[in-house]
């Protein structure tokens, strides 16, 4: 049938299943704006800005396991999505962007709100499209999906001339292929690396995003399980692994635990999955690991040897090879080992002081957050103190529950990502934490939760600093606390009923409960302003080019 | 220990694909010495061979980041005692009375050619490895180059 480039771009998001596209619109997408008035297959959730807009579809695409979509219009409309782009880059989300562009014939003259969005977007995502004939609209946005879901996920990005989206052409329906899965490793690698861990006494398994991208969490489970080892989870990994697991041991890098830190150092193989080794993780690369050996597994080779030298190196997805793993290993006993970390779990756990008698620690909000929703609840987050706080004291059970910047650390990601996570599962409680600084970046969405009751909760824990620049500063610059001092004067209680947003807060340590009660029940949007002390630090806490296996436990 | 590392790069003749290469060099913080990108026989596919500084870790990163890119369909380290490698230059040197003469022997040397012959300055050309490429310059040097332009590496294999 003959459609016109908007229509075909509509139908195409539609041959993938795409029923939520989140956008703002503009000159340039004016004729897909048009279609889209047509087309109520497709639900368009309008945000206030589009960088919240990238957000959501990141947080859509994170908490579901689908293609995150999102639409913006030329020049400024594009360039407010890099942000966003780029934060899908660096954690491997698959996301894709389309955006309108001046016609073809005024492109690369400076015309209005005209910018080169290809060129600009080229260093953070998989691939980028320039169309530049409405015959090839639909292959290219066909192929963007294909991209994105493939090998190791990411964004891609497709940029459409206003003349193509009104330009007409031929469109024939078709079904997407499924996604190809990569091979196997070589065999002969594959049974060294059994061998090895065979031969291994003790285990340690450092699991990454890679197992959520793959799905691969009860794979996880059970190879644990038959090799009998501890689990750490890297922050992109929270819930990967059932925290509730006598084997979960928490995070490891430089606010993760003792235990974390002891297993690096004390084990004589380290069996890494889904991960890329990241700086925040192996503090001193250098030393890293320099104990044991290394197996590390993965569907990106340009990880291997790129941070950490490894010794055996499996190529592949991680579901895959973990089943495989499975089946060739006998079941494993390290009971020694076992016992040796459960007592370090024991010695060190993470503890967090009130600063006054009746204040109020993250500690106790999380655990009680965790409480109430049975350890089911969606968190997002944005960057900061709050984010490591989140990631140590919510039991995270599930993949996908925990919606994070972990490679990017994008202040201002996590309540655009939460109106995305929460649209994506309507049934799931959604929680977005905060910290003042953060909520201040993007809190223009809680008009966009307003506007179609997305019933997320806004947690904002309020110190009055940038805390985690603070604490660095505290450390290691004399306590200069040079421009983290925020002293603003917002009533957040006001601003958020402002927005149409219900408020509360939580001012001392007997609020917690029924203050997150209330939210959590409320069933329409609500701004939690959290009161906590701003010298609350982030513990433990290995200091920037030391050894990750010697956290400061206390400042 | 830091190389010249050669690298041979087969794509998708797309717009755009040496700014997807050079993108990666600077985003990786790879350091080229020479690109050199051309189409070869099939109009469709682009072959571009660069010369990188770095050390193992650098080669295997280059490989396996270039062949990340969408538009690439191969990466080769190609192995430089292993190719026929060859550079193009042309050189511009000062001449005098005395040094014409003198010039015209050295090029003959190296068999290069006499692009052009000035009052004061002689243009030449040649091709050949980096070594003679080298070489030509240095025994160049003590009449004086004006300019200097170089291709950067290109390589193929016979067998």
């Amino acid at each position: 049938m003959l459609l016109t480039g908007s229509e075909i771009i509509l139908q195409c998001l539609l041959e993938q299943k795409v029923d939520t596209i989140f956008g703002y619109p503009g000159g340039a997408v004016l004729n897909i704006y048009d279609a889209l008035y047509k087309c109520p297959e497709i639900r368009h959730v309008l945000t206030s800005h589009e960088q919240g807009a990238s957000h959501a579809a990141d947080g859509y695409a994170r908490s579901t396991g689908k293609v995150g979509v999102v639409l913006a219009t030329s020049g400024p409309g594009a360039t407010n999505l890099v942000t966003g782009i780029a934060t899908a880059y660096m954690d491997s989300v698959p996301v894709v962007a389309i955006t309108g562009n001046v016609t073809s014939p005024q492109l690369g003259l400076d015309s209005f709100q005209e910018v080169d969005i290809t060129g600009v977007t080229m260093p953070i995502t998989k691939h980028n499209f320039l169309v530049r004939r409405v015959e090839d609209l639909a292959g290219i946005i066909r192929e963007a999906f294909r991209i994105a879901q493939t090998g190791r996920k990411g964004p891609v990005l497709i940029d459409v001339p206003k003349d193509i989206t009104a330009q007409s052409c031929e469109y024939t329906p078709v079904q997407p292929a499924p996604i190809e899965q990569p091979p196997m490793p070589d065999h002969g690698w594959f049974l060294k690396a059994v061998e090895m861990i065979k031969k291994s006494e003790r285990p340690f398994i450092y699991a990454g995003g890679g197992v959520l991208a793959a799905e691969a969490a009860e794979e996880l489970s059970a190879f644990a399980q038959k090799v009998d080892a501890p689990v750490s989870c890297s922050l992109m990994c929270q819930g990967g692994f059932d925290q509730r697991s006598e084997r979960y041991i928490g995070m490891l890098g430089m606010h993760g635990t003792k235990t974390a830190s002891n297993c690096i150092r004390d084990c004589d193989l380290l069996i890494a999955v889904g991960t890329r080794f990241s700086d925040r993780v192996t503090c001193d690369t250098g030393t890293f690991g320099k104990n044991c050996k290394i197996l590390q597994i993965d569907i990106d080779p340009a990880e291997f040897n790129k941070n950490v030298e490894v010794n055996i190196r499996l190529k592949g997805d991680a579901k895959a090879i973990l089943s495989a793993m499975c089946e060739a290993l006998p079941d494993m006993q390290h009971a020694a080992w076992m016992g040796q970390v459960g007592a370090w779990k024991t010695e060190y756990p993470l503890a967090q002081q009130a600063m006054t008698d009746d204040g109020v620690t993250p500690k106790e909000v999380f655990e009680t957050l965790a409480e109430l929703t049975d350890g089911e609840a969606i968190i997002t987050t944005e960057v900061g103190q709050h984010q490591m706080w989140a990631a140590q004291y919510f039991t995270f059970r599930h993949p996908r529950q925990m919606v994070t910047s972990g490679g990017l650390g994008t202040m201002g990601f996590g309540l655009g990502a939460a109106l995305g996570a929460q649209l994506g599962n309507p049934d799931s409680i959604v929680i977005n934490a905060a910290g003042d600084g953060s909520f201040h970046m993007n809190c223009n969405e809680l008009a966009t939760a307003a506007r179609y009751n997305i019933p997320v909760i806004e947690l904002v824990f309020n110190n009055g600093v940038l805390g985690m620049v603070r604490q660095w500063q505290r450390l290691f610059y004399g306590k200069r606390f040079s421009q983290t001092t925020l002293e603003k004067k917002t009533n957040y209680e006001l601003l958020a009923e402002g927005f149409g947003v219900k408020a509360m807060t939580i001012a001392k340590r007997e609020d917690i409960r029924p203050v997150l009660k209330a939210a959590i029940e409320a069933g329409e949007p609500v701004l939690v302003n959290c009161l906590i002390d701003k010298d609350i630090n982030v513990l433990p806490m290995v200091p920037g080019g030391k050894s990750v296996e010697e956290p400061m436990l206390t400042i | 220990m830091e190389k010249d590392i050669l690298v041979k790069v087969t794509a998708h003749n797309c717009p755009g694909l040496l700014q997807r290469v050079c993108a990666l060099f600077s985003r990786r913080f790879f350091n080229i010495q020479s690109i050199v990108a051309a189409q070869n026989l099939n109009p469709e596919v682009s072959q571009i061979f660069i010369v990188v500084r770095g050390d193992n870790r650098i080669a295997r990163q280059v490989e396996k980041q270039l062949d990340k890119l969408y538009d690439v369909v191969s990466v080769e380290i190609l192995d430089a005692d292993k190719v026929i490698l060859r550079e193009h230059m042309m050189i511009k040197v000062k001449k005098d009375e005395e040094s014409g003469a003198q010039l015209i022997a050295i090029a003959n040397a190296f068999h290069a050619s006499v692009l052009q012959v000035g009052s004061d300055a002689m243009a030449l050309e040649l091709s050949g490895d980096v070594r003679q490429l080298n070489s030509f310059v240095e025994m160049l040097k003590p009449f004086g180059v004006l300019e200097m332009i170089r291709t950067g590496a290109m390589a193929m294999t016979v067998s």
